[in-house]
């Protein structure tokens, strides 16, 4: 990762945080229509945010065990 | 519109003249090939023309219905995306080879028998191979070999089908088969040939060990035809069988974890392809109404975006020789309008609203819940959020911005953005407009994709996890991007027949001489000389039981060599 992937939030990074708090905070005022056969877990208020922010937690952290399992050097079919 | 011309046939004039003329006149055949291939579409009847006696067989070119027409239609308006991108290219095979390719994918749709389609599946995989070799490198020979051996054996298993399934009384018309039956014979190996092409898991690894290693223009015909046709091939045939349902969604997971640790963004692509080759399959396995329709749309506004995304990575590739994310990024100052299209491709493929890919995948996950499979929904939801990590932000992201590469760049030759350009504008007026692609479809569409629920679910989800891609990298535990060779399962046979040969010649080879110098030339003279070393004043009884010893010995261990193996 680079140095500047890592520094103070830029600008963007705070539109992204109020459109994530304007969309959530949406949930309690629209009434959203249901699917029958989830309906008791996608009713839950918040449970897209969540169910989208711990999708890619889970996604980065088993993808680095998926790295851990098969990277290896550049080349390896080359020899 | 032209009545009474084969749709394949300009293809087949386009690429001789192509592989003749040069210049300005190349140019314009090869732009005119796409078009005059429409209008001879736009004039075919419904139902079968073009039927020919063939060595007893009665061939039907062309059958045109509903399914057909559409990925017709879809490989014309790639077929013309893609020539309008290579229009630069001098590589006289590479241009020949890409019509003729698009060409067949077109007669393989068209095809209104069991027949003609096999014989434009081959046609399928001969010209798409051509594509591979003419970058003419060793590396692209050898991924070209190996691609080639796959879309073979693909053939093969569809030509055993097929002599199995007529051996066993079926017909060979296409339009009398309906829904082929697993059980019936035969049947099993055409779904295989099926899924070689559509990249079934197991089956995948010649799509990621390929569509890196073409050319940056070959590349973008070659993710636009083979697998859609595999997909056209299962819907026709395969609707609403259920193992399909298993085999997309198992297409959907597994790929977005390659995703993120790929370091070669044109693989990243490859691996995104096959996840949502993924949808569209578990659509055809769904099996509904609304899942085939959602699955088909997909397919066609698939072909769109992630051509956009290919062609954008190719524009890339073509200015600064790379598409590795270690080597990228910081592009967007030097290639704005790059940036720009291939952002349109990522809002796409991860369906924003607006954008194409929200009103098709969402059809098929629809279909999922509202056929009871929950597990499903939840999964195909992963998956989604999987898509927005790798095409929406990873790939625009490690190429355009991130950290300053420094590289020398600049934006594309004017065809180039112009294909681009034609790409992402179909892209958002479909997202915009998607009663004209559901009037297209095979059943009549009554789905409405922009409702405030679905609007507003969808966007929390894109949101929240493009925040959780942010912390994530903040807080350095996303992984790096890093130079490596990532196994999949072609290790198996790229390192297998090495490794058996290391066996036959380390293990096997020494063990063998070792054994054959012990048992054959050490053995009996260390014998003989035990023998000799008797002393001549030993009771003379000795001499013979010695030998009668070690026979007794060697019987015993022959049993219990037997034993123990038995």
């Amino acid at each position: 990762m680079s140095d500047e992937a890592h520094s103070s939030p830029s600008r963007i990074h705070w539109w992204l945080v109020i459109a994530c708090v304007i969309t959530a905070a949406a949930d309690f005022i629209v009434h959203r229509h249901l699917e029958p056969a989830v309906e008791q877990v996608e009713g839950i208020p918040g449970f897209y945010p969540v169910y989208g922010f711990l999708a890619i937690v889970i996604l980065v952290l088993l993808s680095r065990g998926l790295r851990a399992a098969v990277s290896r050097r550049d080349g390896y079919y080359d020899d | 519109m032209i009545e009474g011309l084969y749709p394949l046939l300009p293809f087949v004039v386009g690429a001789i003249l192509c592989s003749i003329l040069s210049g300005i006149p190349r140019k314009i055949i090869a732009l005119a090939t796409p078009v005059v291939g429409l209008l001879g579409l736009l004039g075919l009847p419904d139902g079968a023309s073009f039927t020919i006696s063939f060595f007893g067989f009665d061939l039907i070119l062309a059958q045109v219905d509903r399914l057909s027409f559409l990925f017709a239609l879809l490989f014309h308006i790639a077929a013309l995306i893609g020539v309008i991108y290579a229009l630069h290219v001098k590589n006289r095979l590479e241009i020949g080879s890409a019509l003729l390719y698009a060409g067949s994918a077109i007669g393989t749709v068209l095809a209104g028998d069991l027949v003609t389609l096999f014989v434009g599946w081959e046609l399928l995989a001969l010209t798409s191979a051509f594509i591979v070799w003419s970058r003419n490198d060793d590396h692209s020979l050898a991924t070209g070999s190996r691609y080639f051996i796959f879309q073979v054996l693909s053939g093969l298993s569809l030509l055993i089908g097929i002599l199995i399934h007529h051996q066993a009384g079926g017909s060979l018309t296409i339009a009398e088969l309906g829904v082929l039956d697993l059980s019936s014979p035969g049947v099993p190996w055409i779904l295989l040939a099926f899924g070689i092409k559509a990249g079934f898991p197991l089956l995948h690894t010649w799509i990621i060990d390929t569509y890196p290693a073409a050319s940056a223009t070959g590349t973008v015909f070659l993710s636009a035809f083979t697998t859609k046709t595999a997909v056209y091939a299962l819907a026709r045939f395969f609707p609403g069988t259920e193992e399909l349902i298993l085999i997309g969604a198992a297409m959907t997971i597994f790929p977005i974890f390659y995703a993120v640790i790929e370091n070669d963004l044109r693989k990243v692509l490859s691996y995104s392809m096959i996840n949502q080759i993924g949808f569209m399959v578990v659509g055809i396995g769904i099996g509904t109404e609304l899942a085939i329709n959602g699955a088909i749309s997909h397919a066609f506004n698939d072909v769109l975006f992630k051509g956009l995304l290919f062609m954008s990575m190719g524009a890339v590739l073509h200015v600064t020789g790379t598409t590795r994310g270690t080597d990228l990024g910081g592009l967007w100052k030097k290639m704005p309008i790059t940036t720009v299209l291939c952002l349109v491709g990522a809002a796409s493929i991860s369906a924003v609203p607006l954008f194409s890919g929200f009103v098709s995948k969402s059809m098929v996950m629809a279909a999922a819940v509202q056929e009871g499979h929950s597990w499903l929904w939840f999964l195909l939801l992963f998956a989604s959020a999987g898509v927005l990590e790798h095409a929406g932000i990873k790939i625009p992201y490690f190429a355009f911005f991130a950290h300053d590469s420094k590289l020398e760049a600049k934006e594309p030759p004017v065809n180039m953005l112009l294909a681009m350009t034609i790409g992402a504008a179909l892209c958002i007026f479909i997202g915009c407009r998607p009663d004209l692609l559901y009037n297209l479809l095979p059943y009549t569409v009554d789905y409405l994709p922009y409702t405030t629920t679905h609007v507003l679910t969808q966007l929390q989800l894109l949101l929240f996890a493009s925040l959780s891609v942010v912390v994530l990298m903040k807080s350095g535990i996303y992984p790096p991007e890093l130079v490596r060779e990532n196994l999949d399962f072609d290790v198996f046979y790229r390192k297998g027949g090495r490794l058996l040969g290391w066996i036959v010649h380390n293990p096997i080879a020494r063990g063998a001489g070792a054994l054959s110098h012990t048992v054959l030339d050490k053995a009996p003279a260390k014998i003989l000389s035990l023998v000799q070393k008797i002393p001549a004043h030993t009771p003379v009884q000795w001499q013979m039981i010695l030998p009668g010893l070690l026979l007794l010995l060697a019987l015993l261990a022959f049993l219990c060599a037997n034993l123990f193996s038995g």
